[in-house]
């Protein structure tokens, strides 16, 4: 009997790439979310004035929490879908995601502490500062060693200990802090008013600079890494195909130059969402 | 860990002893410190005494906070 196509058989190649978007989706929320929250925390010790910080404090504290379910989600789906690349990565990046792991607590906890503390304030003020710095680092050095590769045999992680600790993961840590702050920035221009508004476009400006270096870095690095995606991004088709993609990001890097602040408040958040675009099809 | 069928050591993730013992030890360590804070706050809540002035309900409306902890030392 010639039925047209079975959809059991189509299953295994469906579903993969179903539970791929989502975790990507998740992944994507969670960069954008969590890391204007995290921007946040790094930010805090910089902002002009005591009751600056209360109101930066103030504005992400509904938020804060829901923002983090997208990493949760990202975990748990790659457990759920992919359960063996999440048996390599796991253990391949065990101690930078303990260290996130311990920097979310802190900073977690610091903003239940810190609306009722009064003379260990300060305490917490470092914890939701260090925290936050912490957490975000190793969400960057997590994300360099992906991009790197884990050394597998057997199908199991078959590397050492500290195998994430590389130049480029460093480097990616540093990037994806000030693409953070960056996003923290936008946030803040869209919620603070007056003196803490204008401090933010000024932060805007230097985060903004700091992250298209960081993509002009990686644009360059990452290919040199990887013969196979030098291979892919430079076949002339595929330039063709993936240009938008740099061309887009030029494009509003140039435009916030030269624009007014309003148009610069649209661009930020442009050019931080490509870069995280880019970030995550990496 | 299923008896009989998958035995503890087949089922062991690929990371050293001594990672895990440091990861323990770390959130041991930052549980003492969070626990401890708390008991700090729910002591100096006891010192401090139930507040006697009946409740205002305009204060209530004016505190349109959500945190968990929020309504602890609010009168």
């Amino acid at each position: 009997m010639t039925a047209a196509v079975n959809m059991t058989d189509l299953l295994p190649i469906f579903l993969p790439l179903v539970w791929g978007a989502i975790l990507a989706l998740a992944v994507f929320l969670y960069v954008l979310l969590g890391g204007y929250d995290l921007g946040l925390g790094v930010l805090f010790p910089l902002a002009p004035t005591h009751d600056d910080r209360d109101a930066m404090m103030g504005s992400v504290s509904p938020f804060w929490d829901g923002n983090e379910t997208w990493l949760v989600m990202g975990g748990g789906g790659l457990l759920a879908a992919f359960p063996l690349a999440y048996s390599v990565m796991l253990p391949a990046l065990y101690i930078p995601i303990i260290l996130m792991l311990i920097g979310l607590i802190l900073r977690g906890v610091a903003f239940e502490f810190r609306f009722k503390a009064e003379r260990h304030r300060w305490m917490w003020d470092t914890a939701f500062t260090f925290g936050s710095v912490l957490a975000a680092l190793m969400q960057g050095v997590a994300m360099g060693a992906f991009v790197q590769g884990f050394t597998v045999a057997d199908n199991k992680f078959a590397g050492g200990p500290f195998d994430w600790l590389t130049p480029f993961s460093v480097v990616t840590a540093i990037a994806l802090v000030s693409g953070y702050v960056l996003l923290s920035a936008g946030w803040l221009i869209m919620k603070a008013d007056e003196a803490l508004r204008d401090w933010a476009y000024g932060v805007a400006r230097y985060a903004l600079i700091a992250v298209a270096v960081f993509i002009l870095i990686f644009s360059l690095w990452t290919p040199l890494l990887h013969p196979e995606i030098a291979a892919r991004w430079f076949k002339p088709a595929n330039m063709v195909m993936l240009s938008p993609v740099p061309l887009a990001t030029a494009a509003t890097r140039c435009g916030s130059r030269s624009n007014a602040a309003c148009a610069m408040r649209r661009s930020c958040s442009a050019s931080s969402s490509s870069c995280c675009a880019i970030r995550g099809s990496r | 860990m299923v008896y009989g069928v998958l035995r503890t050591a087949d089922a062991v993730s690929p990371v050293p002893g001594g990672s895990v013992l440091a990861s323990l030890v770390l959130f041991v360590l930052v549980y003492g410190i969070v626990f401890g804070a708390g008991l700090y706050y729910i002591a100096k809540l006891v010192r401090r005494g139930p507040d006697q002035t009946p409740p205002m309900p305009a204060a209530e409306e004016a505190n349109p906070s959500r945190r968990p902890m929020a309504a602890a030392g609010n009168p």
